[in-house]
Order: structure tokens, then C-alpha cells, then sequence
């Protein structure tokens, strides 16, 4: 008996799993516990043969409970590589709901990128972003706004997706996770669920609104999952479809501006995720071999360079409790090993060569260019010169290097730091040898990053970023500034809405009772004696009665008389 | 034993328990131990009818004739087996329960509280397994009697007065609108017995179809379509296990099990269809979803708010009915019995709470979950329940309800099943919020967990949630058989 045949070996499952038992250890153990489950979940994910696994019934039908593929196995990876590197970060995290949360989070999300069918995608889904919510709660009540806001679009998002799912199995009779085209209402209905995941625009304003606010540790689980689970089910369910290329430009744009004019750490990485999830969908949406292959691996790049950055941005808000920009600044000379890590994710970031997602982001440029799709090749061009602005330079910049703020926090703790190193390493080896990360994919490869015309674009565009740097450096040096996102929209008049329809059931309820009372108290004056007005409870003379006595009975007469 | 007799047999158990409780009034763990007692065995005789049932016998038996060509009869079908199941397991965890908490409340009148509850058992046994419509009449009348005592179980001025709205409006309703239902159902289809696929096919026009569906509808007024729900938030001035009974074991999911009743049994859902079908249902259905959900969202009273919470949630089932496919019925069916586990394991927690730390107000749970942590886990499950998310039974019936709304192609009933699901996390989950994540304000000396048979009551309805999630074949299997497949 191999590996293959244990159906309950799911890996997502037990680290889930071990994440609620974590909930009920105390100390020791339960570092021990959360440390070993990503390690176990991650060998899992090594050794499964490829094929399905095990199987059980889900709404009446015999479903695999695993699938493994290329796919699965190189997202699978890459998750419990940021849960276990996340762990590590969060060592020095106070909150056990935090922890359990996090690897709950990662279990779901492993299972999502294990399924076969599109309900146990649907059910990881759920439990994804409730664990997500409880990391968001487990900030405490400052957060707790921007966490109700962040459930109530993933709960749309889910609820979207349910309800295509469930059209789709009534139409085709199939729950299997499938390619398919958005060509109806229940399919269009699944990729908007997608979508909302996927941080696209317009909904992708959850997620600058609600992962600044978590602990510092919080937002390095929540910068790792959601988008990218989400990204994953699209490469699926979705390659190729073209809307997808029209959002993800979009996206990028819309990133990479909010990121430039935003003076919040933690609200610039947010927005240059957004930005790099749009990326990813222009790969997605261009559905050529080489498109695929540059979303898959820029999206698992990706994973481990945002989480480093997350990671570092984290280590300073710990280290000093804050996250505007202006309050910032000058952080290199008391900690220069999180001033390093953060360089390099950021130039990760901004897909400068040698770090990783240069040779992730260049595939999906490649293949637009290849696809003759020259409008989409300089829009990424021009989406890219503006994130080497804003998360490759600002973001560094003005944390670690601009004036300094007089802080003279320590250096991050040593758990931070060897967690940063994971990452650290696996952002250089993708960087420095691409073939590692480019044997992973599912489809085969033959591209070479490193050729004289790429390294000319790429020198071409950070030469207009470093221009842009020049006649920018007033915008990017601004404090404490914020654009106001679409989300406003819906912010304000929601709640409003709801206390509407509340004092109309409310009023309308008083109403009826009100009626009621006024019935009844009519009533009750037509028998009171002695009232005005009280026709039932007059005094009638005896002959007065006999006389409706004669009238009835004279009635009944006449009625039975046949 | 023949099925009928066991039908029967099951409906006797709980009124013979009342005697045995009144005897045993003067030593209370006798008197526990005899509803506990038959409570077990009423539990045991529903499961036993389960494989019979589910091979598609319906076991049946006349009681006694009342008039020419009606009789007073019983006849177990997939929906009376489920509703009887719901209820009579229910009575096993509340019995647990509701000791715990009248002893922990020190509440007089217990001996008339458990045999009332005993009494309100066998109705609900009767309502579940009615032949036909005047036996389901005479029960669901008995059950409105003999839950009013327990109701308005403290006496005071308030008990009466929420006693008074809630007898009114439940009788109100049945007399006024029921029960001339019934007569016409009676005077156009020559029978009232209960069929797969109705007895009206061919007997009536749309417009006479929506009028008498009308009457069914808001004559069924333990369903709380508004406008009839206020006896609901009315009823809560009673003890909370009796507020479980009304919103979890039988009042409430009497008038759930009423509606589908007769949209299937009594129009049939095809005939339903053809005639245009019940559109104006969705509709009211909707609103009362939508409306109840938003007076909950605002307020402050825990049992207030999960009371507009029930209004919502059998609203869930009345729209999932007036789909009219089959999905929607099953997800209507399997909604009767999810709800019932999540809602009374959330009674039971705000019992709990009471209790324990003497707290009604949602804004004072601040850090509860602290000092009372399995009371407010069950809470979160049933919360998830309720919201309809895994791992959680709502997931289930939401699930077929949602797939019946798509099937339809109702985007009426889909837009508001997205919504609702909005508003019902936005009302219990800062709850579970609060009572986690948030410190406690005032340093609350001497809170502790509350008493063990209360705390066990309500981890087991919270496990019966997961495991309903988990392994959900079985009541797949009795919704299927509800709904014709």
C-alpha cells in the first residue's frame, strides 16, 4: 500500500485540522504543533503520486477527495512554504487564534488547490475566508470594521460562485472542476466569484481596506492564499478568457497608481498585490502555453517575494508600531537585515533581473508579444515601470533609507529574521536559476529569460521608471495620504439602506398594532354602558324585544315552510 | 408490530408520560428521569420507522372516524418522518437541558413546565404524522393550547401580555384563514388526505389557486409570514428552553412543516406551476427574509434578535417551497431540520449566558467566550449554520434551496438568499466577535462555564450540526423521498 491509497492522507485537511486541535494546546506543544503540521502537509505534498485519490460523496456523488497534477502539486508547495516560513514569523504572536487561524487558512487553501470538484473548491473557499476573517478579528477591535467589510465581500463572492456552481451541476450534471467558458449565466456567475478572490476591479478594494489592518504578522498569511487560490482556480476553470486580459490591465494600472500616491506601508503592498494579480490575469486571460506557464509562475513567485515584503514591513510595524511612511524612515542602520530583505522583495517586485519575479513576469510579456497583442505587452510595460516606482523604490525607500525619523528600534527578532531568510532564498534561487521553478510547470517550457533583448526592454523600462523617480520625488515624499477608493460607493449608503428598510418594518409594524388597538378599544366602546355611542349595550324595553322575537320566528317560518 | 401501530404507538408515548410526571412532581429526578424516559423511547420508535419509511412504505392507521368520511388518521411520509426525528431527539438534549436550567434559575411550576413539554411533544408527533388535513388541524391547534401555559410560564404581567399576542395571532390566524382553507380544500377536492402530488390537480383556476394558497399561507401562522410574526419576539418572555421548543422542536418548524405539507401534499407542485404558481409566495417570502433579517441586525436583545433570526429563517422555507422544483423542496425540507439544531443550540447558548452570567444584551457579551468558551464555540457553529456556511448543516439546505432558486431560474429568490446571507453574518458574527476578541469591559467576578447538563446539551446540537454536514446522506436521502425522487 503506497502513500496513494490512504484517502484520509489529505494534507490540506490534517493541517487544518491540526490548526483547531492547536487551538486547545497551550506553550509548547503548541508551537510544536503549528511548526510540524506545514512541514508534514508540505512532504505530503512531495511524495503524492500524480492521479486522484480517494474518493467520498459529496451532495450525492462519488467525488475524488484529492487530485494531484503539476498544478496542484506547485501551488500545494508554494502554500505550505508560506505557512511554514509564516509560522516561523509569528513565533513571537500572543494570539493562539491567530496561529490556528493561519494554518486553517493554509489548510483550506491547500485544499482548494487539491480539488477535484467544484464542492470541495467551494467548501475550501468558505473556510478560507472565514479563517481569514478570524486572522483579521484576532487584531483586535480597531480591525473589526474593515474585517466585517472584508467577510461581507467574500461572502458575495462566495455566494456568486454558489450560485453558478449550483446552476452549472444542474445543467451539466457534472461537479467535476472543469475548463469552461464564461458563456451563460451560471458560468459567468462562477468566474465573477473567482474574480472577487482575485481582488479585480471594482471589487478589489477589500484588499488595501482590510490586510493593512491586520497584526503584524497577520497580513504575511493573508498576502499568501486568497489571491492566489483564486488565480488558481482561474488558470482551471477559466484560460483564455479574454475579459480576463481587459481586468487584469486594469488592475495593474489601478495598483500601481493607488500605490504611488498611498504613503501607508502596509496600504502600498496592498496595492501593488493588486497590481501583480493583474499581471497574472493578463497571463491567464491570453491562454497561449507560454501565458499559462508565465501566471502559474509568476503567481507562485509571487507567493514567496509578497510574504517577503509583508514579512519586513511587518517586522517594522513590530518593532515600532507604526505604518505611515512619514512617520518612517532611516530604518536601514538599526535594522539592516530587514532593510536587506525588503530590497530584495521589492525588487522582486518591480521585476528587476536576479530576483525572482523577473523571470516570471517577463513570460507573460513574451507571450503577449508572441500573441501579436502589442497594446497589452506596453500597457504591462508601462504598469511595470510604475510598480519599480512605487513598491521596487518608494516602499524602501522611504521606510528604510529617506531622512531619518530619530527611530532606533532593534533589529527584528531572530524567528523574524530566519523567516525572512526562507523566503529570501527561495525569491533568489527562482531569480538566479529559473530552470527550478520552470521544470514545475505544467506545461512544458522553453524560454530563456536572460536574453539580450529581454535584459534591453527591462533596462528600457526601469530607465523610464528611474526617470519617472526624478520627476515624481515631490508625489512619491507625500505623508499621510490616501485616495479615496471605489469602496466608497458602498460604504456609505450600505448601512444607510439597511436602517432604512429597519424603521420601515418598524413603523409599518407600530401601524398595525396601532390599528389593532383602535379596533379593539371601538369594540369594547359599543358594549360599555352608559357611552356614547354604544349601540350594542343600549337598554331595550321589553316590547321592543318581543317584537324582534315575532320578526325572527316569523323568519324561521317562512324559511322551513315547504 | 405493524407500521400504523407504531405510528400510533409513538403518538401515545408523550401523553402518557403526563401522568407520570404529575405523579412523580414531588421528587424532580423521578420526574426527569420520566420524560427523559419517554423521550428516549419516543426517539427510538422514530428511528425504527426510519428504514421502512425510506423503502417507501408509509405506514398508516385510522383512529376514529369524526364525521361522514373523515376520520382522525396517521401516516408516516418522508417529511412527518423527519419533522417527528427533529423534534423527538430534540426532546432527548432539551430534557438534559431545560433541568439544568430551571434548577439553575431556581423556576417554580416545574412539574406543570415538563408536562406541558410532554404535551406539546405529542402534537407535534400528531402534526408530524397527520393523514390528512383535519388531523393536522386538530394537532396544530393542540400545540398552540398547550405550549401557551409555558409560555406565559412566569406569570407576570409581561408573560401575559406576550402570551396574549401569541395565542391571538396563532389562533387568529388558523381560525380565520386555516381553517376555511380547509373547508374549501374539503367542499373542491371531496378529500383532505394528503397526496405525493396533491389532490387539487384539475380543480381549480389561477386565480381561485392563489387565493386559497393565500389562506394556507398566512392561515399557517406558526410559519410567521409577516405580517403575522410578531408572536414570536412576543413569546420571548418565556424561560429560554421554552423558547427552544417554540423555535427549534416544535412550534415553529410545525408551521415550516404545514407550508410544505401543502404545497406538496395538498397542490401538488406541478399543478402549483401550471397554474402560475406562487410567485406573489416568493415575493412576501422575501420580504419577511430580507425585513426580519434587518430588525435583527439592529437589536440589542440576544433572544430578540435570534427570534427575528427564526422569522427569517422560516421565511427561508416558505420561498424555497414557492419555487416549486424539486430541488428547492428537498432544500425546504432539509432546512426544517437544519435550522432545528443550529437555532436551539443558539437558545441554548443564550440561556447558557443567562444562566451563567446573567446577561440578555448582545453589547454586554464583551469577552464572554473568555470565561465561557464551549457555550460561545456552539454558539459560532450554530452561527455558521445559520449563515449557511460549512462546516455547518445551513450549508446543506442553503445549497439545495440555492440550486432550486438557479433551476427556476428565480434570480428574485437568488438575489435575496445572497442577501440575506450578507445580513445574517453581519448580525451574529460580531457576537462571536465580541465575545472572543474583545476584552471584557467590567471585570465580571465569578462568571463561569454554566452548569455541565447545559454546557453537554448544547455541544451535542452544535456536533449534530457539523455531523449533519459531514454525513449528510441520510436526511439526503429523506429530502429526495420528500420531494418525489
Amino acid at each position: 500500500m503506497s502513500v496513494a491509497d490512504i484517502p484520509y492522507l489529505h494534507p490540506g485537511w490534517w493541517l487544518a485540522g491540526l490548526g483547531i486541535v492547536a487551538l486547545f494546546l497551550r506553550g509548547g506543544a503548541r508551537r510544536v504543533v503549528t511548526l510540524i503540521a506545514p512541514m508534514l502537509a508540505l512532504a505530503v505534498l512531495i511524495v503524492l503520486p500524480d492521479g486522484t485519490h480517494g474518493s467520498w460523496a459529496l451532495m450525492g456523488q462519488a467525488v475524488p477527495a484529492l487530485r494531484m497534477d503539476p498544478l496542484a502539486r506547485l501551488f500545494g508547495i508554494a502554500f505550505a512554504i508560506a505557512a511554514l516560513a509564516g509560522v516561523v514569523f509569528a513565533w513571537r504572536q500572543e494570539s493562539r487564534v491567530e496561529g490556528s487561524a493561519a494554518l486553517v487558512y493554509a489548510g483550506a487553501a491547500i485544499a482548494a488547490a487539491l480539488s477535484a470538484d467544484l464542492v470541495t473548491l467551494f467548501v475550501s473557499w468558505e473556510a478560507m475566508a472565514l479563517a481569514s476573517t478570524a486572522i483579521l478579528w484576532s487584531a483586535g477591535p480597531a480591525a473589526f470594521p474593515a474585517a466585517q467589510r472584508y467577510l461581507a465581500v467574500h461572502l458575495l463572492g462566495g455566494m456568486l460562485l454558489m450560485a453558478g456552481i449550483v446552476g452549472y451541476v444542474g445543467e451539466t450534471g457534472s461537479i467535476t472542476l472543469a475548463g469552461m467558458a464564461p458563456d451563460n449565466v451560471s458560468r459567468a456567475l462562477i468566474l465573477a466569484g473567482f474574480l472577487v478572490n482575485a481582488a479585480a476591479v471594482p471589487l478589489a478594494s477589500w484588499l488595501p481596506d482590510a490586510y493593512p489592518e491586520s497584526s503584524w504578522s497577520g497580513m504575511v498569511f493573508l498576502s499568501a492564499f486568497t489571491t492566489k487560490v483564486a488565480l488558481l482556480a482561474l488558470l482551471r476553470a477559466f484560460p483564455g478568457a479574454e475579459v480576463l486580459v481587459v481586468l487584469g490591465l486594469l488592475m495593474a494600472l489601478y495598483g500601481a497608481a493607488y500605490a504611488l500616491v498611498e504613503s501607508d506601508m502596509r496600504r502600498i503592498l496592498a496595492y501593488a498585490i493588486v497590481g501583480q494579480q493583474g499581471v497574472m490575469l493578463v497571463g491567464v486571460g491570453i491562454g497561449t502555453p507560454l501565458s499559462i506557464n508565465g501566471a502559474t509562475s509568476h503567481a507562485v513567485a509571487s507567493i514567496f517575494y509578497t510574504g517577503l515584503v509583508a514579512m519586513a514591513t511587518g517586522a517594522v510595524l513590530y518593532q515600532t508600531g507604526r505604518r505611515d511612511c512619514g512617520d518612517l524612515g532611516g530604518l536601514w542602520r538599526p535594522m539592516p537585515f530587514t532593510a536587506a530583505a525588503a530590497c530584495l522583495g521589492a525588487l522582486a517586485f518591480a521585476g528587476v533581473p536576479l530576483a525572482s519575479g523577473f523571470v516570471t513576469k517577463s513570460l507573460v510579456s513574451a507571450a503577449a508579444a508572441e500573441s501579436g497583442l502589442d497594446g497589452v505587452r506596453w500597457s504591462l510595460a508601462a504598469a511595470s515601470a510604475a510598480s519599480l516606482l512605487a513598491a521596487g523604490f518608494k516602499l524602501p525607500w522611504r521606510v528604510f533609507f529617506h531622512r531619518t525619523a530619530g527611530l532606533r528600534p532593534a533589529e527584528a527578532p531572530v524567528s523574524q529574521r530566519v523567516a525572512m531568510s526562507i523566503l529570501a532564498a527561495m525569491t533568489l534561487a527562482i531569480g538566479l536559476v529559473p530552470g527550478l521553478l520552470y521544470r514545475l510547470l505544467p506545461l512544458p517550457v522553453s524560454y530563456e529569460p536572460f536574453t539580450v533583448a529581454t535584459l534591453l526592454g527591462t533596462a528600457a523600462t526601469m530607465g523610464a521608471g528611474a526617470l519617472a523617480v526624478m520627476a515624481l520625488l515631490p508625489l512619491l515624499r507625500r505623508s499621510n495620504s490616501h485616495l479615496p477608493d471605489i469602496d466608497q460607493l458602498w460604504r456609505g449608503p450600505g448601512p444607510r439602506i439597511a436602517l432604512a428598510i429597519e424603521r420601515a418594518v418598524q413603523s409599518s409594524m407600530r401601524a398595525i398594532a396601532a390599528l389593532r388597538r383602535a379596533g379593539i378599544a371601538a369594540l369594547v366602546r359599543r358594549f360599555q354602558p352608559g357611552t356614547r355611542g354604544a349601540s350594542l349595550a343600549r337598554n331595550w324595553t321589553v316590547r321592543v324585544m318581543v317584537l324582534w322575537v315575532v320578526v325572527a320566528l316569523a323568519g324561521i317560518l317562512v324559511l322551513s315552510y315547504r | 408490530m405493524t407500521g400504523g401501530a407504531g405510528a400510533a404507538l409513538a403518538l401515545a408515548i408523550p401523553f402518557l408520560a403526563v401522568p407520570g410526571i404529575w405523579l412523580a412532581r414531588r421528587r424532580p429526578n423521578v420526574r426527569e428521569a420520566v420524560t427523559f424516559l419517554a423521550a428516549v423511547s419516543l426517539c427510538g420508535l422514530v428511528m425504527s420507522l426510519a428504514p421502512a419509511v425510506l423503502c417507501g412504505e408509509r405506514p398508516a392507521i385510522d383512529l376514529f372516524e369524526m364525521l361522514p368520511g373523515l376520520s382522525v388518521a396517521l401516516k408516516v411520509e418522508p417529511l412527518g418522518w423527519l419533522f417527528a426525528a427533529v423534534a423527538s431527539s430534540l426532546w432527548v438534549v432539551s430534557t438534559f437541558y431545560s433541568a439544568g436550567y430551571l434548577r439553575g434559575n431556581d423556576e417554580g411550576h416545574q412539574t406543570r413546565f415538563f408536562a406541558c413539554f410532554a404535551l406539546s411533544l405529542g402534537a407535534a408527533v400528531g402534526v408530524a404524522f397527520a393523514g390528512n388535513l383535519l388531523t393536522l388541524f386538530l394537532f396544530y391547534e393542540l400545540l398552540t393550547l398547550v405550549t401557551w401555559p409555558l409560555v406565559t410560564h412566569h406569570g407576570t404581567e409581561e408573560a401575559k401580555r406576550g402570551g396574549r399576542v401569541y395565542l391571538g395571532l396563532l389562533v387568529g390566524t388558523s381560525v380565520l384563514f386555516l381553517l376555511p382553507a380547509i373547508v374549501a380544500t374539503w367542499v373542491i377536492a371531496g378529500t383532505l388526505e394528503f397526496a405525493a402530488d396533491g389532490i387539487l390537480a384539475g380543480k381549480l383556476d389561477a386565480s381561485s389557486a392563489a387565493v386559497l394558497l393565500a389562506l394556507f399561507m398566512f392561515g399557517i401562522g406558526k410559519a410567521a409570514l409577516m405580517p403575522f410574526h410578531r408572536w414570536l419576539p412576543a413569546a420571548m418572555v418565556a424561560p429560554t428552553p421554552v423558547s427552544a421548543l417554540l423555535h427549534a422542536v416544535a412550534v415553529v418548524k410545525a408551521g415550516a412543516f404545514c407550508v410544505i405539507k401543502v404545497v406538496v401534499g395538498v397542490f401538488g407542485i406541478e399543478t402549483l406551476a401550471g397554474l402560475g404558481g406562487a410567485a406573489w409566495l416568493t415575493a412576501v417570502a422575501g420580504f419577511t427574509l430580507i425585513a426580519a433579517s434587518v430588525v435583527a441586525l439592529r437589536a440589542d436583545n440576544l433572544k430578540r434578535r435570534l427570534a427575528y433570526s427564526t422569522v427569517s429563517q422560516l421565511a427561508y422555507v416558505t420561498m424555497a417551497a414557492s419555487l416549486l422544483t424539486p430541488l428547492a423542496v428537498m432544500g425546504a425540507a432539509l432546512h426544517l431540520v437544519a435550522h432545528a439544531f443550529g437555532k436551539i443550540t443558539l437558545f441554548f447558548a443564550a440561556g447558557s449566558i443567562y444562566t451563567a452570567a446573567h446577561k440578555t444584551a448582545v453589547s454586554e457579551l464583551d469577552g464572554i467566550g473568555r470565561v465561557m468558551p464551549w457555550t460561545m464555540g456552539a454558539f459560532a457553529i450554530g452561527a455558521l449554520s445559520m449563515i449557511g456556511l460549512p462546516p455547518a448543516a445551513g450549508f446543506l439546505s442553503k445549497w439545495f434551496i440555492l440550486s432550486g432558486a438557479m433551476s427556476a431560474a428565480d434570480w428574485l429568490a437568488v438575489a435575496v438568499l445572497a442577501v440575506s446571507t450578507l445580513l445574517n453574518a453581519g448580525y451574529y458574527l460580531p457576537i462571536v466577535f465580541r465575545a472572543f476578541f474583545v476584552a471584557p469591559g467590567t471585570p465580571s467576578a465569578g462568571v463561569r462555564e454554566a452548569p455541565l447538563a447545559m454546557v453537554a446539551s448544547q455541544v451535542v446540537t452544535a456536533g449534530a450540526c457539523v455531523a449533519l454536514f459531514a454525513f449528510p446522506g441520510p436526511v439526503i436521502g429523506f429530502a429526495r423521498a420528500v420531494a418525489g425522487g
